[in-house]
C-alpha cells in the first residue's frame, strides 16, 4: 500500500468518524471553539473598554499641553499675572454642590470649564447646548434622571431664590455615573480655579514648564503622561497568557477523552496493518479539521458576542467606550492557538494510544494502569515551582514579575492537573458508603482516571482564571469604590426647614427603625472634625436613636457613660488645625456598612461637659434629619418621601439609591466572561463524559434501575468531576492572584472572594449536576434495546 | 388463582416491527408462547431470526408493536417506564454475552445492585449478594473489580446478579458466547441448577450443546416459531 | 480393530483373564459399548495367533486362563496409539444418504425429514447432557470425556441439519 492510499484510507475513517458521532464531534468542536471565542471576545472587549493613552491624556488635559496647579489657591486673575505672558491658558473650576429640585436634593460636583476650549474632551456634551450665560447649567444624565429633570427645567444650588436653567447634559466620558453640574467658567461662583490648562507650541514646552515652575506652580505636561494602567496591563497580560494555556489544556482534554474512547478502533486499525505513524497522522488530521472548524467557530462567536455586548458596554463600565474594533493580531493569535493547541494536544494522547499494544487496545479493556506515582511527583514539583515563582514575583517588579506570575499560573494549573488522576484514585477508595449513583461516579472516575483526569483538568483550567479575577476584583473593590458612600443603603436624609416634621410623617408611612437629627459639634464656632484612618468626617451629637439611625446597633451604654462611639479605635478629633489631645474614652464599634460623614458620636451630657455646642453639619445651614429603615431604601420610598418633603419649601430627600449606579469595571466584565466560559466548559466536558457512561447506563437499565436513577447516575458523574475541578481551581487561581496584587502601585490587601469561591465550589458543580440531570430527563426515553456500547 | 400465575412468560400474537413505513422491518412474530415456572427453555435460530428481540420483550426491555406480552402476569403495555424498571429488578435477571458488569463496582456490589436499586439497606443487600456469589462459587473474589476477573468469572458474577433475590425469571443472551467450552459448561450447569430450584430460565444460543441443557428448545426462523423440541414437563430419567 | 487394541491396552497394564477384560472394557466405555464374552475369546485367539499375546499358564485352556501381552504386542499397541484415527474412506453415513436422496427425488418433504431428525438428535443430546449433569466431574473423567465426544458428534449433526435447512431455503428463495 502506498503512503498516499494508506493515508487516504485513514483520513476517510477519520472523516467518517466525525460523521458517525456528530454529537461527540460537536462537543469536541465546542471545547476548541469556547476558549478561542473567549480569547477573541475578551481581547476585543478589553480593547474597546480600556481607555487608550490618548483618552487617558484627554481626561486630564483636554486638548491642552500643560496642566498647572497652584498650591496657593490664588484668584484666577492673580494666577494669570504670574504666568509667562505668551502662554495661552484657561481655568478649570471644581467644587462640590447640591442640586435641588422641589422635594429632592442630590450631591454633585460643580465644574466650570469651556467645553470647546482647551478643556475640550474632559467632559462631553450629550444633549442641548453648553451653558454660557449666568444661571445656565448643564448637568449629567444620571442627575437628570434622578431628579426627573428635562432640558429647560430649573434647579437651584442651595439658594431657592437663584434658579438655574438646565440647557444641556454633559458627562465625564471616563465616569458616566459621576454626578456633574457644569457652569460656564466665567460665571462660576468660586474664583479659585482648581487648575489651569495651557497650550504652547511643542518647541516651547520645556521653556514654558521652567517658567511656570519658577513661579511656584505645579505643572504637568501632556507628553510626559505615561499610561497609568500599568497594573491593569500586567494583569491583562497574565490573564491572556493564562487563558492561552487554559485553552490549550481544555482542547487537549477534549482530544484525550475522545481518543480513549477510540482505543479499540485504533487497535483494529493497527491489527489491519496501519502503521503507528499513519494512525497518528490520521488522528492529527482529524485534529486539524476539528481545530480549523473550532477556531473559525470560536472567532465568529467571540466577535459576535463582543459585537452584541458593545452597545451595552457604556452602561456596564460607566464610560464612553470606543467604536467596535478588533485587533487582527489577537484574532490570528487565538486562531493559531486553537490550531497549535489541538495539534499538540492530539499528538500526546495519539502517540499514547498508538503505542498501546494492539492486543490490549483490541481487548477493549482499559489499558494497564500505570502507577499515578510519576504524575504525583510531576504535579507536586510543578505546584512547588508555581509557589516559588509566585514568591519570586512578589519581590520582583516589571516584566520579570509579570513573566514569573504567568509562569507560576501555568505551573500551578499544570501541577494541579497532573495531580488530578492521583486524587481521583485516592478518593475512589472512600466511595463504598456512598449512595449508588455517587459511588459509581466516584469509583468510575478513579478507575478510569486517565480518561477523567483530563476532564477535571479542563474544568480546573476553565475556572482557575475566574478565581484569579475574582481575587483581584475583591481586593480592588474597596479602592474602586473610592470614597465610601455618604449614606447607607437603608438611610434617608431629610434636609431643610421641615426636616423634622417630614421625618415624623415618614416614620408613619415607612418601616423606620430610628430617626434622629444629625447635628455636628462645634467648639467656639469651629466644627469638630474627625478622622478614622484615611476616612475623614465629623463628630455628631445624639442619643441611642441617632446611634441606631447611623447603623450602630449597640453602644447606648457607652454613650450614656460619656464615651465617644466610633467605627474604629484610631479616632482622631480635630478643631481647625489642632488635634485634640484630650483623653477621650472611645467605644469602637463596627457598623455593618461603612459610610463617610458622621464617623463618631458623642452623647449630649458629655457634649455639655466638654463645653461644646451642637450645630449643622459642614456646608449646611440647618440640621438635617436621618432616618433608618428596616430594609434598604427603594426608589418608591424615595418617591414617597419626596412627595412628603415637597409640601414644605426647600425640604429635600437624599438616599443612597439615588446615587447608586451599577458599574462594571474591566475585571467585572472579565469575571463575567470567564465564569460563563468556565460554566460552558464544565457543561461540555461533563457532557463528554456522560457519553462515556452509555454502557453503564445500559447495564443499569437492564438490571432495573428506575429512569430517575439513570438520570442521577449521569448527573452525579458530571457533578463530581465538576466539583473536583472547581476545588482544584481555587488554589490554582489564587497563586497568580497572590503574585499580581503586589504589582499594583497602590496598596491592595489580598482578600478572598468568598461569594465567588462559594459559587465555584457549590454553585457550579450544582449547575453541572442539575443541567446534566435536566438533559438526561429531557432526552426521550431511549428505546431500551440492548446495545452493548463500546 | 388466575391462569396468569401459572405462566411466567406469555406472548399473545406478539409482533415487533422496527422502523416504520418503507423501512419497517418485522423482527419478530406473530408469535404466541407460554413459559411456565421452573421451565428451562432454549431459543435457537440463525442470526437475525428474532431471538434477541424475543428476549428483549421477555426482559421488559422492549414493548411489542402488536399483541400482548405478559411477564409474571403483568401486561407490559399497561406499565410505565418506572414500573417496567421495577419489574426488571424484582422479577427478571438478565445475563448478556459480555459487558454485563459495571466496571466501577466490585463483584459483590455488582451482584447487590438490583437489591440496592430496590431499596435494600447496603449491609443486607451485600449479605444476600454474598450468598449468591457463593452459589456461583466466587465468594473469594467478592471484592475484585470486573476488569480484574476472567471472562468466565465475569459471567458467573453476572449470573449471581441475575439470581440474587427471589426473582422468578432469568434471561440469558448467549451467556457463553465469549467463553471456552469447559467454562461455558460451568455457566450452563449454574443455569440448570437455578432452574431446578423452580425458577424459569430462557436461554438464547446458537449452540446446540448448550441448548440441550434446556427442557424445551424453540427454533426461530425469520421471526417465527418454526420448530419445537422437548417436553413442557422436565423429562424424568435418562434414555440411552 | 478397536476391540483388539482395547484388549491389548488393558493387558499392557496387567495380565488378565477373559471375563475381567470384558468387564474392564465395558467400564472404561461406561457401558455404552456392550461386549459379549465370545467376542473376547475370539479376539484373544486371533491376538495369540499373531503373536501379540500369550497365555500365562500354557496348560490351562479354560476361562480362568490369564493372558499377558508380548513384546510384539506392545510394539503393535504403541503403533496404534501413535497413528491418528481417520475414517478412510469416510464411513457411510445413513443420515447423509437419506437427506441427499430426499433432495434428489423431490418427492418427499425434505424439511420434515430434517425437522424430525433434528428433534430426535436434540432429544438424544438432551439425554446425554442429563447424564453429564449427573456425572461427578472429579471422579468420572473418562465417562465425561466419552459423553463430550458423543455430545459434540450430535451437535455437529444438528449443526449440519441447520446448514442443510438454510441452504435449502436459500435455494428456494434465490
Amino acid at each position: 500500500m502506498s503512503t498516499w492510499s494508506h493515508s487516504r484510507a485513514l483520513a476517510r475513517i477519520e472523516i467518517r468518524e466525525l460523521h458517525r458521532h456528530p454529537a461527540r464531534s460537536l462537543l469536541v468542536l465546542s471545547l476548541i471553539a469556547i476558549p478561542v471565542a473567549a480569547l477573541v471576545g475578551g481581547s476585543t472587549l478589553a480593547r474597546i473598554t480600556r481607555p487608550t493613552l490618548k483618552e487617558q491624556r484627554t481626561e486630564t488635559f483636554g486638548r491642552a499641553t500643560l496642566r498647572i496647579e497652584d498650591p496657593r489657591r490664588l484668584e484666577a486673575i492673580a494666577v494669570l499675572e504670574l504666568l509667562p505672558p505668551e502662554l495661552l491658558t484657561e481655568p478649570v473650576f471644581l467644587s462640590s454642590t447640591h442640586v435641588h429640585v422641589p422635594g429632592r436634593r442630590l450631591a454633585a460636583q460643580h465644574i466650570g470649564l469651556d467645553l470647546k476650549g482647551l478643556a475640550e474632551g474632559i467632559l462631553v456634551l450629550q444633549e442641548g447646548r453648553p451653558p454660557v450665560k449666568p444661571r445656565e447649567l448643564a448637568i449629567s444624565p444620571n442627575l437628570m434622571q434622578s431628579l426627573h429633570l428635562q432640558i429647560g427645567g430649573t434647579v437651584h444650588l442651595g439658594d431657592p431664590n437663584a434658579l438655574h436653567t438646565v440647557v444641556g447634559t454633559v458627562a465625564d466620558p471616563e465616569a458616566l455615573d459621576r454626578p456633574l453640574v457644569l457652569a460656564a467658567p466665567e460665571h462660576f461662583p468660586d474664583s479659585h480655579p482648581a487648575y489651569l490648562l495651557a497650550e504652547t507650541s511643542e518647541r516651547r514646552v520645556s521653556r514654558a514648564i521652567e517658567g511656570v515652575s519658577e513661579n511656584g506652580f505645579l505643572v504637568t505636561a501632556r507628553h510626559q503622561m505615561e499610561d497609568t494602567r500599568g497594573f491593569e496591563d500586567a494583569a491583562l497580560f497574565v490573564l491572556a497568557g493564562f487563558g492561552f494555556v487554559e485553552a490549550a489544556l481544555v482542547i487537549s482534554a477534549a482530544f484525550a477523552v475522545s481518543l480513549r474512547r477510540r482505543q479499540r478502533e485504533i487497535g483494529l486499525l493497527g491489527s489491519a496493518g496501519a502503521s503507528p505513524r499513519g494512525i497518528t497522522a490520521s488522528l492529527l488530521a482529524s485534529a486539524v479539521i476539528l481545530a480549523t472548524l473550532g477556531a473559525f467557530l470560536g472567532i465568529t462567536v467571540g466577535l459576535g458576542v463582543a459585537a452584541l455586548l458593545h452597545p451595552h458596554l457604556d452602561q456596564w463600565n460607566g464610560r464612553l467606550n470606543g467604536p467596535f474594533e478588533t485587533s487582527p493580531i489577537h484574532v490570528a493569535g487565538a486562531c493559531a492557538l486553537g490550531l497549535a493547541a489541538s495539534i499538540a494536544a492530539a499528538t500526546i494522547p495519539a502517540r499514547g494510544a498508538t503505542r498501546l499494544p494492539i492486543r490490549i487496545a483490541l481487548s477493549g479493556r482499559r489499558p494497564p494502569v500505570r502507577g499515578s506515582g510519576k504524575w504525583v511527583l510531576v504535579g507536586t514539583l510543578l505546584v512547588a515551582l508555581a509557589l516559588a515563582l509566585m514568591v519570586a514575583a512578589i519581590r520582583a517588579r516589571g516584566l520579570t514579575a509579570t513573566l514569573s506570575i504567568l509562569a507560576a499560573a501555568v505551573c500551578g494549573v499544570l501541577g494541579f492537573g497532573a495531580l488530578s488522576p492521583w486524587l481521583l484514585e485516592q478518593l475512589a477508595r472512600f466511595a463504598a458508603p456512598l449512595p449508588l449513583s455517587w459511588r459509581l461516579a466516584v469509583r468510575d472516575a478513579g478507575r478510569f482516571r486517565s480518561r477523567n483526569g483530563p476532564v477535571v483538568t479542563a474544568v480546573l483550567a476553565g475556572m482557575a482564571i475566574s478565581v484569579t479575577i475574582a481575587v483581584m476584583l475583591t481586593s480592588l473593590e474597596p479602592l474602586l469604590a473610592g470614597r465610601a458612600p455618604s449614606l447607607r443603603d437603608d438611610q434617608i436624609l431629610l434636609t431643610g426647614p421641615a426636616a423634622e416634621e417630614c421625618a415624623r410623617e415618614l416614620a408613619r408611612e415607612l418601616p423606620v427603625t430610628a430617626r434622629a437629627p444629625l447635628s455636628a459639634v462645634y467648639s467656639d464656632g469651629q466644627i469638630v472634625s474627625a478622622a478614622l484612618g484615611d476616612r475623614s468626617g465629623f463628630l455628631v451629637v445624639g442619643d441611642a436613636s441617632l446611634l441606631r439611625a447611623l447603623g450602630y446597633d449597640s453602644g447606648e451604654q457607652a454613650l450614656s457613660e460619656g464615651r465617644i462611639v466610633s467605627a474604629g479605635k484610631q479616632l482622631e478629633l480635630r478643631i481647625g488645625d489642632r488635634t485634640l489631645e484630650t483623653s477621650l474614652q472611645l467605644a469602637p464599634l463596627v457598623p455593618d456598612q461603612p459610610t463617610s460623614g458622621p464617623i463618631a458620636v458623642i452623647g449630649r451630657e458629655r457634649l455639655a461637659s466638654q463645653g461644646w455646642a451642637p450645630g449643622p453639619p459642614p456646608r449646611q445651614e440647618l440640621t438635617p434629619w436621618l432616618l433608618r429603615l428596616r430594609r434598604p431604601v427603594t426608589e418608591e420610598d424615595v418617591d414617597l418621601a419626596s412627595v412628603v418633603a415637597a409640601r414644605s419649601v426647600s425640604t429635600t430627600v437624599d438616599a443612597a439609591v439615588l446615587h447608586a449606579s451599577p458599574r462594571l469595571g474591566m475585571f467585572r466584565i472579565a469575571l463575567l466572561l470567564s465564569m460563563t466560559t468556565g460554566l460552558i466548559i464544565i457543561f461540555v466536558a461533563t457532557a463528554l463524559t456522560s457519553m462515556e457512561s452509555a454502557a453503564d447506563a445500559a447495564v443499569l437499565h437492564a438490571v432495573g434501575a428506575a429512569p430517575a436513577l439513570l438520570r442521577r447516575h449521569t448527573a452525579a458523574r458530571a457533578g463530581y468531576l465538576a466539583f473536583l475541578g472547581c476545588v482544584l481551581s481555587i488554589p490554582a487561581g489564587l497563586i497568580p492572584a497572590a503574585g499580581l496584587l503586589p504589582q499594583a502601585n497602590v496598596n491592595l490587601a489580598f482578600s478572598l472572594p468568598w461569594p465567588e469561591i462559594a459559587a465555584t465550589l457549590i454553585g457550579l458543580p450544582l449547575v453541572a449536576y442539575a443541567s446534566t440531570w435536566l438533559v438526561a430527563a429531557l432526552r426521550r426515553p431511549r428505546h431500551p434495546r440492548w446495545q452493548p456500547a463500546r | 388463582m388466575s391462569e396468569h400465575s401459572k405462566t411466567v412468560i406469555r406472548f399473545l400474537d406478539v409482533e415487533r416491527v422496527h422502523g416504520s413505513g418503507q423501512q419497517a422491518v418485522r423482527a419478530l412474530g406473530p408469535i404466541s408462547l407460554d413459559i411456565g415456572p421452573g421451565e428451562f427453555v432454549a431459543i435457537m435460530g440463525p442470526s437475525g431470526s428474532g431471538k434477541s428481540t424475543l428476549l428483549s420483550l421477555a426482559g421488559a426491555l422492549d414493548r411489542p408493536t402488536l399483541g400482548r406480552v405478559l411477564i409474571d402476569g403483568q401486561d407490559l403495555d399497561g406499565l410505565s417506564q418506572r414500573q417496567l424498571a421495577e419489574l426488571r429488578r424484582r422479577v427478571i435477571g438478565y445475563v448478556f454475552q459480555e459487558l454485563n458488569l459495571l466496571p466501577g463496582l466490585t463483584a459483590i456490589e455488582n451482584v447487590a445492585l438490583p437489591l440496592e436499586l430496590d431499596g435494600f439497606p447496603i449491609a443486607k443487600a451485600r449479605a444476600i449478594a454474598s450468598e449468591a456469589l457463593a452459589g456461583v462459587r466466587l465468594q473469594a473474589l467478592a471484592s475484585r473489580f470486573p476488569d480484574d476477573l476472567s471472562g468466565g468469572e465475569q459471567q458467573r458474577v453476572a449470573i449471581a446478579r441475575a439470581f440474587v433475590g427471589e426473582r422468578k425469571l432469568l434471561l440469558a443472551d448467549e451467556p457463553t458466547g465469549a467463553l471456552d467450552s469447559v467454562t461455558g459448561e460451568l455457566v450452563m450447569r449454574l443455569l440448570r441448577e437455578h432452574c431446578d430450584r423452580g425458577r424459569t430460565t430462557v436461554l438464547v444460543t446458537h449452540d446446540a450443546s448448550h441448548a440441550a441443557w434446556a427442557d424445551r428448545v424453540l427454533y426461530l426462523r425469520d421471526g417465527l416459531l418454526f420448530d419445537e423440541v422437548g417436553d413442557r414437563r422436565p423429562p424424568v430419567g435418562a434414555t440411552s | 480393530m478397536t476391540v483388539r487394541h482395547s484388549l491389548l491396552a488393558m493387558l499392557a497394564d496387567q495380565p488378565a483373564h477373559g471375563y475381567a477384560l470384558k468387564t474392564g472394557f465395558e467400564t472404561s466405555t461406561s457401558g455404552t459399548w456392550p461386549l459379549n464374552i465370545g467376542q473376547v475369546y475370539t479376539t484373544l485367539a486371533r491376538l495369540r495367533r499373531d503373536g501379540l499375546v500369550e497365555p500365562e499358564n500354557l496348560d490351562d485352556h479354560g476361562p480362568r486362563q490369564t493372558w499377558r501381552i508380548t513384546d510384539k504386542g506392545r510394539l503393535a499397541l504403541e503403533h496404534w496409539y501413535e497413528s491418528p484415527v481417520l475414517d478412510d474412506p469416510p464411513a457411510r453415513d445413513e443420515l447423509a444418504i437419506k437427506v441427499l436422496l430426499a433432495v434428489a427425488t423431490q418427492e418427499v418433504d425434505v424439511s420434515r425429514i430434517l425437522q424430525g431428525q433434528r428433534a430426535a438428535t436434540m432429544e438424544r443430546l438432551q439425554s446425554w447432557t442429563r447424564l453429564k449433569r449427573q456425572a461427578d466431574p472429579e471422579q468420572e473423567i473418562p465417562w465425561l470425556l466419552l459423553l463430550d465426544a458423543l455430545i459434540l458428534k450430535a451437535e455437529a449433526e444438528i449443526h449440519w441439519l441447520d446448514i442443510c435447512e438454510q441452504r435449502l431455503s436459500q435455494g428456494r428463495h434465490g
